[in-house]
């Protein structure tokens, strides 16, 4: 019941939610999910349509693992060294205070309508949370076990592997998480904006013409891509049940 | 022949409130396969000296020398299991692999038959410093330090694995350095007891225990030795 009935329940309750609230404000102004579905199967006959979800769906990739690849170094990094730390301050202070608004547009301004604005706006929105995230995690590592590991004489790649990264893992996750749905939200933005193609530029498309099916059908159709996205990100972060570790291997 | 010496050790850790000297001036020399239990207050510096012997700390003054390059088996205050590893994986993770198949063997020694499949977090406090002294001894240490290894126990418990480690040292002869408040556990496990006090701490005194290595805790012969011990820790103090 909890892992399949509630949350199918949950979903009824959205559909209905959605449903009522359709009767409330006339299906001229928000279609129903009968009518946003009869649309959406139209839709996904189109290449087009493909297309746009593919492109999206890639900027967002692309975004989440630059954000990681130079955030988790970065606030390794951070959390190492007090120094370094100190100094940084600041510019983390106006990554993480910034509106978001503000650095794409930026971007766009000083780089062009381009891809190019795009990711690098969209990477610098997400790498202060991943480092300022990843700095805490590394902070609160237990020094107790690094020396059990260095009396012990543990060897570098075991002492990451089964004493470090299980500390990290549910950080790691969970920071995953977050900053994929963050990704997603911010390329839909700047496909608003900047961008011909993408959800985001369908969904602006759709909007100057009052189609508000359209809107519906690709909010729909994303929301369950990043859900099954997330879903598995979830998975392993349930996986080792009791202990959030990472899979695979014995010591 | 020395296996571990301190010459003139002090360390003195950074404060809040500028720093703290802990240790001052200690010389000790430890002979090889000797047991050298260490005696002094809470707080007195006990357990950073075995950092300093295990090396996972600096001094500030003097040095820590040793024979050969020690492998250290350390049973920690705390015992600083991996919560998430079994009991045989965290003993396995720390031995090369011509151990493991004594695993079991290693947990049974110490009262834990099959409980290798145990997450640590399943265990006492008893059981896990238990664990943690049969991890210590299966890489075959050739320095041993242990941090008040029966702090957390019963005394009945505790005065049971007092013999069995008695026995197992016993049986695995090593040089050790053995941390206790327990006047009865320094004099049954050491041949010699060092006491430690003042402030900073620096040694205070020893006395040498001349004991047949098989001992019984009740023999009249160790009971007059630990009185004695109690003794020269009033006077000490
Ligand atoms: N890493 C550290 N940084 C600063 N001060 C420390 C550190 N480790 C220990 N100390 C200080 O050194 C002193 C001695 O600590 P230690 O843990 O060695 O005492 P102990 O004799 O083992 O006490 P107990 O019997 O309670 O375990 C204490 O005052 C403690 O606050
Ligand atoms: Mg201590």
């Amino acid at each position: 019941m909890l892992r399949w009935g509630w949350p199918l329940l949950g979903l009824l309750s959205v559909v209905v939610a959605w449903s009522l609230l359709t009767r409330l404000l006339g299906p001229s102004t928000f279609p129903g999910p009968v009518d946003t579905l009869h649309f959406l199967n139209e839709q996904v006959r189109k290449a087009a349509f493909w297309g746009h979800i593919g492109i999206t769906l890639w900027r967002v990739l692309v975004c989440f693992a630059l954000a990681l690849a130079l955030g988790l170094p970065l606030g390794w990094l951070l959390g190492l060294s007090p120094v370094f730390s100190a100094f940084a301050g600041p510019w983390l202070a106006i990554g993480l205070t910034l509106p978001r608004i503000l650095i794409l547009l930026s971007a766009f301004l000083i780089v062009g309508l381009n891809e190019k604005a795009l990711v690098t706006a969209i990477t610098l929105i997400l790498l202060p949370t991943v480092a300022v995230q990843v700095r805490e995690a590394v902070r609160s590592l237990d020094p107790r076990l690094s020396d059990m590991a260095r009396a012990f004489r543990l060897s570098r790649t075991k002492t990451w592997r089964w004493v470090i990264l299980p500390q990290l893992w549910p950080t790691l996750l969970g920071l995953a998480r977050v900053t994929l749905s963050l990704s997603w939200k911010m390329v839909v933005f700047g496909e608003v904006f900047g961008r011909t193609s993408g959800v985001g530029y369908m969904i602006s498309f759709y909007f100057q013409q009052f189609e508000m099916r359209g809107i519906l059908a690709y909010g729909v159709v994303m929301t369950l891509i990043l859900s099954a996205l997330d879903g598995g990100l979830a998975w392993l972060s349930r996986r080792g049940s009791t202990w959030q570790q990472p899979p695979g291997g014995e010591p | 022949m020395t296996a571990l010496q301190f010459q003139g050790v002090g360390v003195t850790f950074a404060s809040a409130d500028g720093a703290r000297e802990v240790l001052r001036g200690i010389d000790l020399q430890v002979a090889p396969g000797e047991r050298v239990a260490l005696l002094g207050r809470s707080g007195s510096g006990k357990s950073t000296l075995l950092n300093l012997a295990a090396g996972l700390l600096r001094p500030t003054q003097g040095q820590v020398i040793y024979d050969t390059p020690p492998r250290v088996g350390y049973v920690f205050q705390d015992a600083r299991l991996l919560p998430w590893l079994r009991l045989d994986q965290n003993l396995a993770l720390v031995s090369p692999p011509e151990y493991h198949p004594d695993i079991p063997s290693a947990l049974t020694r110490v009262g834990l038959a099959g409980r290798g499949s145990d997450y640590p977090g399943q265990l006492s406090l008893g059981m896990a410093q238990r664990a943690s002294l049969a991890r210590a001894l299966l890489i075959q240490p050739n320095l041993l330090l242990l941090d008040e290894p029966f702090g957390a126990l019963d005394e009945l418990t505790a005065g049971e694995l007092r013999n069995q480690l008695s026995r197992l040292l016993r049986q695995q002869p090593v040089t050790t350095l053995l941390v206790t408040h327990h006047p009865g556990e320094a004099v049954l496990l050491s041949d010699r007891v060092v006491v430690l006090g003042g402030q900073p701490t620096q040694l205070l005194g020893e006395l040498k225990i001349d004991l047949p290595p098989s001992r019984d805790p009740d023999d009249e012969g160790l009971l007059r030795l630990v009185r004695e011990l109690r003794g020269l820790i009033h006077t000490a103090d």
